[in-house]
C-alpha cells in the first residue's frame, strides 16, 4: 500500500506530498495548492521548489520513455518550463503536482518518441529490447521484466492478456492505440476497449486516490 | 457518452491517441463534465503506472536547472537537494433560441464596430457582418476550455465562408500564433494561421463541421497541434 502524507491547505482542502520526494526547504510551499498560487504569482522560488522536489521523477518518466539521457533532459526542461508559463494548466484540485508532472513528462516524451527524429531510433531500441524476436507477446514479457514497481507489476500481471498487451505497449514503450492494433494484429476498436477496460481495473487494484494528477 | 468516445478517452488518458485525435478528444473532454471526470480516474491510473519506469537511471546534468531557468527567464538559483451524419453543416441543422440570440448580439456588435469602421474598402469585419445577415449563417462563440469564457465569436455563413472575430485574447510574442482548426466529421484541419495578434479573421471550410478549435503555436504553425485548445467550440449532435 503507498503511503501519503496528506496536508491541509489555508482553505481547507486536502494536498498530497509524495513520501519519496524530497522534503520542501521552504515550508511555505509544502502543499500543491499554496505551490500552484506562488507559481501564478510568477515566485521563482516555486519553480526551483518544484524542480527540487520533481526533477528527478520527471526525468526518470522520460528516461523510461525515451532511453536517452539528453532527450530525458530535454523532456524534463519542457515540463518545468511549461509549469514556469502556463501554471493554470495544474488544478490542485484535481490531483498532485507530483502526479501531474510526470503525466506531462510522459506525454511530452510520446510526442517526441513517435516524431519523425526519433522513429528510427526507437525501432532499433525496440528491436534491441525483443533480442531474436520482435513478437508482441515477447516486447511485452521484456517490459514486464523491467516494470521496477511490484505494485504496478502485480497489478498489470492481474490483467487479462489482451487487456494488459495494449495498455503495457502503449504507455511503456509509446505506441498509440492503431501502432498497438497494428502489432497485435486485431482492430483498432477492440485495442481501444480494452484499454478502457484494462484502466478500469488497474483502478481497482492500484492505490489511485494518492496520486491524481492536474 | 457514446462507448467509442468513451474508449477513445482511456486511451487519450493512456497517451495513447494517436496526435490527429488529440485535439478532438481533449475538446471534448473539456467541454463534457461526464467525460472530464472519466478522463480524471484514467488519469489517475497513468500516473500511478508511473511507478513502473525503472528507478535505476542516468544521472541528470548538472547544468540542468541552469537550462531551465534561463529558458523560463528567471535568475532562481540552482535548488538544493535534487532535484459528430448528413450532408448538411450542423449549425444549420441546429435552429436553436441560443444561437439566434447570439447571432443578434453579434450581429448588433459587429454592426456597431462597423458604422465606426472606413468607408471604404470592405474590410473582413465588413465581410463578417454582411455574412452574419444571410439566409442560413450561424453565429457561434468560442469559449476557453477552462473558464467557459468567450474568446471568439464566429459567423459560419451556408456556403462554407467563416469569419473569427477575436474577443478577448492576450497577443502573443511575435513568435507564436493562433492557429484555427476545423473540425469535420472526426478529422481535425487546419483552417488558417491568425497571427499573433488577430482581430477578424476570414476561413472556409467544406463538409460537415462539427467543432472548432485554436491553439497557440510557433509562427507559420503546425500540421498538427500537440498543444491544448484556448478556445473551442462544438456543435451540439
Amino acid at each position: 500500500m503507498r503511503m501519503i502524507l496528506a496536508t491541509t491547505d489555508r482553505d481547507g482542502a486536502s494536498a498530497v506530498v509524495e513520501p519519496d520526494a524530497p522534503r520542501p526547504r521552504n515550508p511555505e510551499l509544502f502543499d500543491d495548492v499554496t505551490m500552484r498560487d506562488t507559481l501564478l504569482e510568477q515566485r521563482e522560488e516555486a519553480l526551483s521548489e518544484a524542480y527540487r522536489r520533481f526533477g528527478r521523477k520527471v526525468f526518470r518518466v522520460a528516461y523510461g520513455v525515451l532511453r536517452r539521457t539528453e532527450l530525458a533532459e530535454d523532456v524534463t526542461q519542457e515540463v518545468f518550463v511549461r509549469l514556469w508559463q502556463r501554471p493554470e494548466r495544474f488544478d490542485p484540485s484535481r490531483g498532485s503536482l507530483g502526479g501531474f508532472l510526470q503525466l506531462d513528462a510522459h506525454g511530452r516524451s510520446i510526442d517526441l518518441l513517435r516524431s519523425e527524429r526519433s522513429r528510427a531510433e526507437r525501432e532499433i531500441k525496440e528491436q534491441r529490447l525483443s533480442s531474436a524476436s520482435s513478437a508482441p507477446a515477447s516486447i511485452e514479457e521484456e517490459v514486464m521484466k523491467r516494470i521496477s514497481s511490484a505494485e504496478v507489476r502485480d497489478a498489470l500481471e492481474r490483467l487479462r492478456p489482451e487487456e494488459r498487451s495494449p495498455i503495457a505497449l502503449a504507455y511503456f514503450l509509446g505506441h498509440s492505440y492503431r501502432g498497438v492494433a497494428d502489432l497485435l494484429g486485431v482492430p483498432e476498436g477492440t485495442v481501444k476497449s480494452r484499454i478502457r477496460t484494462g484502466m478500469s481495473r488497474l483502478r481497482e487494484q492500484l492505490d489511485t486516490d494518492a496520486l491524481a494528477f492536474g | 457518452m457514446s462507448h467509442d468516445l468513451g474508449d477513445s478517452v482511456a486511451a487519450y488518458a493512456l497517451n495513447a491517441l494517436p496526435s490527429e485525435e488529440v485535439l478532438i478528444v481533449g475538446a471534448a473532454v473539456r467541454v463534457d463534465p461526464d467525460l472530464q471526470s472519466d478522463y480524471d480516474t484514467h488519469r489517475r491510473v497513468a500516473a500511478r503506472l508511473a511507478d513502473g519506469f525503472p528507478e535505476v537511471v542516468p544521472a541528470m546534468s548538472p547544468d540542468l536547472w541552469g537550462r531551465i531557468a534561463r529558458s523560463a527567464g528567471i535568475q532562481s538559483e540552482a535548488p538544493v537537494g535534487t532535484p459528430a451524419q448528413d450532408t448538411t453543416p450542423v449549425w444549420r441543422r441546429t435552429g436553436s433560441v441560443a444561437f439566434g440570440i447570439a447571432a443578434m448580439l453579434v450581429v448588433a456588435v459587429l454592426a456597431v464596430a462597423l458604422l465606426s469602421s472606413r468607408q471604404s474598402a470592405p474590410t473582413q469585419l465588413d465581410l463578417a457582418a454582411a455574412a452574419a445577415t444571410e439566409p442560413g449563417a450561424a453565429s457561434v462563440s468560442l469559449v476557453a476550455p477552462d473558464s467557459s469564457q468567450a474568446v471568439f465569436s464566429a459567423v459560419l455563413a451556408a456556403d462554407g465562408r467563416g469569419y473569427l472575430t477575436a474577443e478577448s485574447l492576450p497577443a502573443l510574442p511575435g513568435d507564436r500564433t493562433y492557429q484555427l482548426w476545423a473540425i469535420v466529421d472526426d478529422r481535425v484541419i487546419s483552417a488558417g494561421v491568425l497571427g499573433s495578434d488577430p482581430d477578424v479573421s476570414q476561413f472556409r471550410v467544406e463538409g460537415n463541421l462539427v467543432g472548432l478549435a485554436v491553439t497557440e503555436e510557433i509562427v507559420g504553425g503546425v500540421a498538427v497541434s500537440e498543444n491544448d485548445p484556448v478556445a473551442v467550440w462544438l456543435a451540439e449532435a
